[in-house]
């Protein structure tokens, strides 16, 4: 795996998802990554969420996009002893080359799923698998290889994490990639992403940062704002982010009785800094305008970027709109950093997916000649 | 079939723009938008030849892989304006090397510099080529008022000298009477398709006939 201090200039991916081979080049600190729906931009940001930090954090993250796309079945009767191992499995698939390896390059490190040998890992008992507690560093990853006996011919299964329950696992910050994808916007996942945090104990932000994220929000969209706080209702409720206003009279109010947009916003700037105190030097962000006034894009851009720019973070955002093209081409000539700006541009023909980097020289003579620039 | 998300015409202006796609209507029966895509998206307009490589288009790596081509029909210019025939196509040759360069990947370019790919000149002197027979006086008229503008062209007289553009725009002011198309706006105004002031001969004019046969010969075109 790359280096997490330097920035992917260069990525691949192959086999992933609609992506025979995607290369993506000359890519900036800031980039945002327009194209047609279904062309493989959410993909493309999963794919850069596997730059992780060790081949076991590949393989375990990459299982759980597996499973969370369904393209992995799980274990039944999970909670129990005795689980049902399913015969369908990616990485059978591999063995039996009926399915591709995986591949990822970032910068000019190469990573191929297969390189990985868990093919070679001893036979473990289940039954002493069952009742062995996880290893938390996820450094024994055997533990979530087992070979199925009950089977004739003996298969290796790979196990996830949600095919033995454990009261005390403690391993979801092993499981965190830095992606927020579209779905995630709505008070439950706002609620359970910081539940998640407070739980774990990792949100760990300073009064400056708390500090530096209300000036952002006064800034860009609640002028009144005079604190944020995670806190709980009452004793038995879980934890949630809560806002003081002069509207409010300085009463911390949850942020649930705000707009979508409003939510969007502060979990991007809480998560940026999350993210970034979790070790990650990239943020990846599905659809970050839905929800945003046109009118508040600019100002959203600039001090995003200028944050992200703090934090030495890279950002890959993905966008539908005409509009949000021009407020990011915006916010990077008045910030002076058009060098830093990319804007990747997916298109698929006959079946396969391109994806072409355009500086921010590109993105500006696009805008003057009215250059379709969303993607074809 | 002529295919404009793989194959791409870039030009200096917009009214580049509307002659190249009058051209492509009334003698190839393309019109715009075509097959799905806008005019701006098949012809590009670079706002100035120094735009050229600003243009997302050369950087499509769908476009670059599958060799589409990407036809250049600019301005020769004159030496006055810091151009001329040989300079622009030498500039232009060198952008694109250095583009390749860059890119570590081929690109399919070709070059045609108005008005006939051989003389100075621009895409005025093209039109020019363009107008009624019964009209051609204009340019005699023109030619002498502009050689005598240039004549007194002093220091304390700070002259704003009409650009060749400037000779379009009155041409087509001049003869307001025997336009046959309906003008709703300024915009409309130069529409250069108005059979009642252009003459679009493609038997006849030599600069349409060469232009014409860098089209066919780039991008397999048949005419009507």
């Amino acid at each position: 795996m790359p280096d997490q201090s330097e920035f992917i200039t260069h990525f691949e991916v192959s086999n992933f998802k609609k992506f025979d081979h995607l290369v993506v080049n000359d890519i900036g600190q800031f980039n945002l990554i327009t194209g047609d729906n279904n062309v493989g931009k959410t993909s493309l940001l999963e794919a850069l969420s596997l730059n992780l930090k060790s081949n076991n954090d590949l393989v375990f993250k990459f299982h759980s996009l597996l499973c969370d796309q369904h393209i992995h079945h799980h274990a039944e009767n999970k909670y129990s002893k005795n689980p049902i191992i399913p015969k369908f499995n990616y990485f059978n698939l591999l063995k039996n080359k009926e399915e591709l390896p995986l591949t990822l390059v970032f910068n000019s490190q190469k990573v191929i799923l297969t390189d990985i040998d868990y093919f070679r890992l001893k036979e473990e008992d289940k039954d002493l698998f069952v009742s062995t507690p996880y290893f938390m560093d996820g450094i024994e990853y055997k533990y979530w290889i087992r070979i199925d006996k009950s089977n004739v011919k003996p298969e290796i299964q790979f196990m996830y994490e949600d095919d033995y329950y454990r009261e005390d696992r403690k391993f979801e910050s092993k499981l965190y990639k830095p992606i927020v994808k579209f779905r995630n916007f709505y008070e439950r996942d706002l609620n359970k992403f910081i539940k998640e945090l407070s739980q774990i104990e990792l949100l760990n932000l300073t009064a400056f940062d708390y500090e530096e994220i209300v000036s952002i929000i006064k800034i860009v969209i609640i002028p009144d704002i005079i604190a944020i706080n995670i806190q709980k209702i009452n004793n038995d409720s879980d934890e949630m982010i809560f806002i003081a206003t002069k509207s409010s009279k300085g009463l911390f109010v949850n942020v649930t009785r705000f707009g979508d947009g409003v939510q969007k916003i502060i979990r991007y700037l809480i998560e940026v800094y999350y993210a970034k105190k979790n070790g990650f030097n990239y943020f990846l962000i599905d659809e970050i305008d839905t929800g945003i006034h046109f009118s508040r894009l600019k100002i959203f851009w600039k001090e995003f970027l200028m944050l992200a720019t703090k934090l030495n973070i890279q950002i890959f955002a993905t966008t539908h709109s005409q509009e949000c093209i021009e407020a990011y081409a915006q916010a990077l000539e008045e910030l002076g950093m058009e060098e830093k700006g990319r804007l990747i541009e997916m298109e698929e023909h006959n079946g396969k997916v391109y994806a072409s980097t355009l500086s921010y020289e590109n993105i500006k003579a696009g805008l003057i000649s009215n250059t379709n620039l969303r993607g074809a | 079939m002529l295919d404009f998300s793989l194959n791409k015409i870039f030009v200096e202006g917009n009214t580049d723009q509307k002659m190249i796609a009058t051209i492509l209507e009334i003698h190839y029966n393309i019109s715009f938008p075509y097959n799905g895509l806008a005019l701006e998206d098949c012809i590009i307009n670079c706002n100035g030849w120094q735009g050229l490589f600003k243009q997302v288009a050369l950087k499509e790596i769908y476009r670059i892989e599958s060799s589409g081509k990407n036809l250049i029909i600019f301005d020769a210019d004159n030496t006055s304006n810091l151009g001329g025939y040989t300079k622009r196509k030498k500039e232009i040759e060198v952008g694109f090397a250095e583009l390749i360069k860059a890119t570590k990947k081929n690109i399919n370019y070709s070059i045609y510099l108005l008005p006939n790919d051989s003389d100075n000149g621009d895409l005025e002197s093209f039109y020019m080529s363009c107008i009624k027979p019964d009209k051609r006086f204009f340019i005699e008229c023109w030619n002498n008022l502009y050689g005598c503008l240039q004549s007194k062209n002093e220091a304390r007289y700070e002259l704003k000298i009409p650009k060749s553009a400037g000779m379009v725009y009155s041409y087509v002011d001049l003869f307001e009477n025997y336009r046959t198309g309906f003008y709703q706006n300024k915009k409309t105004k130069r529409d250069y398709s108005d059979d009642g002031l252009w003459e679009y001969n493609f038997e006849e004019n030599n600069h349409l006939k060469s232009l014409c046969k860098f089209l066919e010969d780039n991008l397999n075109l048949k005419s009507n």
